[in-house]
């Protein structure tokens, strides 16, 4: 097993400017370090940083004070670009030139990658049903996250960073999206961080999930985990008071998530209210916590 | 750094055709109304001089991640902010040589079409080769000062935003120009305080160069809020 | 050998795939010494972590039930422990029994039919009275 700490990040800090002196903090000395070889789920609501994170990382912004290590050497400006050898990541299909050929760009993201899996490239291809010779513009936007996903698979990354990776792609492509990075996960020990708000599409893929909440960190566990520390308990209709160990509230579902359920089930039967007992989703974690 | 350039000469392609096929529509229209309506069998073939135009434009593009966020795209790649930077740069030099090598061979084609049609025409403004070399020249003296202020600019912006960034670089300049003849006049005029009504209009006719060049600067930062200059790699 | 998961099941993935993999041995489908699939292909074709096959193998490793050989490959031991064997049967069965009681108590049907019923099973559907 890999077990050695990939990606570190100490006392991150960024912010950013709406004026001259208005400034929005998105997170303050933040601190995160995570493993090779895991798959990683970002999960956060709207405007809870994950794609400003993940933008740090990449280099894409920047943070003052704080320090991004890939595998213990600090990325600096002005060394940022020899990590994204190793580092790739999905970018918007907005972000595409318009006029160039998925082929030209394959072409040209051959040539500047050192590695390139060609057998993927294949494979991608193969999975396809669009013309690559066509140009971008030519191309539906979930034909160019095809394209996107294959420029940042092919490379054969150590740590790939997926923003909403999937956007407005069918189930099809899903599907063998997920099929092609779990087995360049098994065959590489590549390590994912995946942000999406397709929670139970992801459920049983990650390790841990991350879950952001107004730029911090407020938890991060395996699903198993967290199924085994928090219970769901569904009622007729919500209790009034706080519960004994109720850590969050499904007020859509009458329920209640608990992190104690022993204490939580003797506070409820002492106060003689009906309720069931079940396993949480990862989506009733996520309402509670994030 | 080569396929940078790669890629925007494929990606333009297109735009590029149009542009010089617009341009030699202008020309054949403009050389058809001469021989129609001319009298004196004399045709003015005027040259597109785009060495200033693309000069001050140029930076915007080379530094800017443009419309469609291409600067963030390359961003993401593994290339150094060097590579990127020099890639657009001599990619800007390319299409500003095949714009303005291809009009200047079709104004010579069009030219000499003519004249072996007839004979007798004569022809003005015709680009030579020391009109180009100017042309070049004022290319390449334009854009290193725009260069300057667009990255002023987006030095600026990691402190503060895009707009503010902008407005910032404007006011900068603009406080230059207006301290220039201030302190100009107050050097020449050490000694007498008052300055005669006659000086201010020698003085400004000296200025007139730095006005238009005001004005460049003005169309230079218009364009600039257009584009963004936000995102190529933020440090 | 076809291991399928069921996503709606709160029984962990992990234990659901060495489940499957024990009946298999149980009921000899896999005999002493047949292949297991690789981790990659299992994690692909199940849409699952790579990790959560790797757990799976290794909890039936731990019990004797596979071997690992590094870059050729899982196998099913020649010889797996008696205990499991005998007993892995055993163990389904009860919590099998467990939930039928339960559903049986909750529903209000008598001892009598349920055993009447699994006689009846038995027998291949046919009433022997």
């Amino acid at each position: 097993m890999n077990s050695e700490i990939l990606l570190e990040i100490n006392g991150l800090t960024h912010a950013y400017s709406g004026g001259l002196f208005r400034k929005t903090t998105v997170f303050e000395d933040f601190s995160l370090s995570l493993e090779g070889g895991k798959i990683y789920a970002l999960l956060g609501r709207n405007g809870a940083g994950k794609t400003t994170l993940l933008n740090c990382v990449l280099g894409l912004l920047a943070y003052k004070p704080g320090e991004v290590r890939f595998r213990g050497k600090v990325m600096t400006p002005g060394n940022t670009h020899q990590f994204l050898q190793k580092i790739t990541s999905v970018a918007s299909p907005a972000e595409m030139f318009p006029g160039i050929s998925a082929d030209s760009y394959v072409n040209s993201h051959r040539k500047i990658y050192e590695n390139w899996d060609t057998e993927l490239e294949n494979r991608i291809r193969s999975m396809s049903d669009f013309d690559w010779t066509k140009p971008i513009k030519s191309l539906s936007t979930g034909q160019r996250m095809q394209v996107l996903q294959a420029l940042a698979l092919c490379p054969e990354p150590e740590l790939l960073l997926l923003d909403e990776p999937l956007g407005v792609t069918d189930p099809v492509v899903r599907k063998y999206f997920y099929k092609n990075l779990l087995s360049i996960v098994a065959e590489r020990e590549t390590t994912v961080i995946i942000a999406t708000h397709l929670i139970n599409e992801i459920a049983n893929l990650f390790d841990e999930a991350l879950f952001l909440k107004q730029g911090r960190l407020v938890m991060r566990k395996g699903l198993m985990e967290m199924q085994s520390t928090y219970r769901k308990f569904v009622f007729g209709k919500l209790p009034d008071v706080k519960i004994e160990g109720e850590a969050g509230r499904l007020i859509g579902d009458a329920a209640i998530i608990s992190d104690h359920p022993e204490k939580t089930t003797m506070d409820l039967q002492a106060r003689g209210m009906k309720f069931k007992p079940e396993t949480p989703s990862i989506e009733d974690v996520f309402e509670a916590f994030a | 750094m080569f396929e940078i350039i790669k890629l925007h000469l494929t990606n333009k392609q297109h735009a590029t055709t149009m542009l010089l096929l617009v341009f030699f529509a202008i020309i054949l229209l403009l050389t058809t109304g001469q021989l129609v309506l001319g009298k004196s069998g004399t045709i003015h073939l005027q040259m597109f001089y785009l060495g200033k135009f693309l000069g001050f434009l140029g930076p915007l593009f080379v530094l800017s991640r443009g419309r469609n966020g291409e600067g963030k795209f390359f961003s993401r790649l593994p290339l150094s902010r060097f590579e990127v930077f020099f890639g657009k740069l001599i990619y800007l030099m390319i299409v500003y040589l095949i714009i303005t090598l291809v009009l200047c061979a079709g104004i010579w084609t069009i030219a000499g079409v003519l004249k072996l049609i007839s004979p007798s025409l004569q022809f003005t403004g015709m680009p030579t080769f020391h009109s180009l070399f100017q042309d070049a020249a004022a290319f390449i003296k334009t854009m290193p000062l725009f260069l300057l202020l667009a990255a002023l600019s987006l030095w600026l912006q990691k402190w503060t935003s895009s707009n503010m960034a902008n407005l910032l670089v404007v006011l900068g300049v603009l406080f230059v120009f207006g301290l220039l003849p201030v302190v100009t006049a107050l050097s020449l005029q050490h000694y007498s305080i008052t300055i005669p009504f006659n000086d201010i209009t020698d003085f400004l006719n000296t200025y007139k160069t730095p006005l238009i060049t005001a004005m460049e600067l003005g169309l230079f930062f218009g364009a600039m809020g257009l584009y963004r200059l936000r995102h190529f790699r933020n440090y | 050998m076809i291991i399928t998961i069921d996503e709606q099941n709160p029984v962990p993935i992990f234990r659901q795939i060495v489940r499957q993999v024990k009946m298999r041995v149980v009921s000899g489908e896999l005999v002493g010494g047949s292949p297991v699939p690789s981790i990659r292909d299992l994690a692909v074709r199940l849409s699952i972590n790579p990790n959560t096959v790797g757990k799976a193998f290794r909890e039936l490793e731990k019990e004797g039930i596979i071997v690992m050989k590094r870059g050729v490959g899982a196998f099913i031991t020649k010889n797996p422990p008696e205990e499991f064997m005998k007993g892995f049967g055993n163990t389904v069965i009860d919590g099998k029994i467990q939930d039928l009681v339960q559903t049986a108590r909750s529903l209000n049907v008598p001892k009598k039919t349920v055993m009447k019923k699994i006689d009846i099973a038995y027998n291949g559907g046919k009433d022997e009275q």
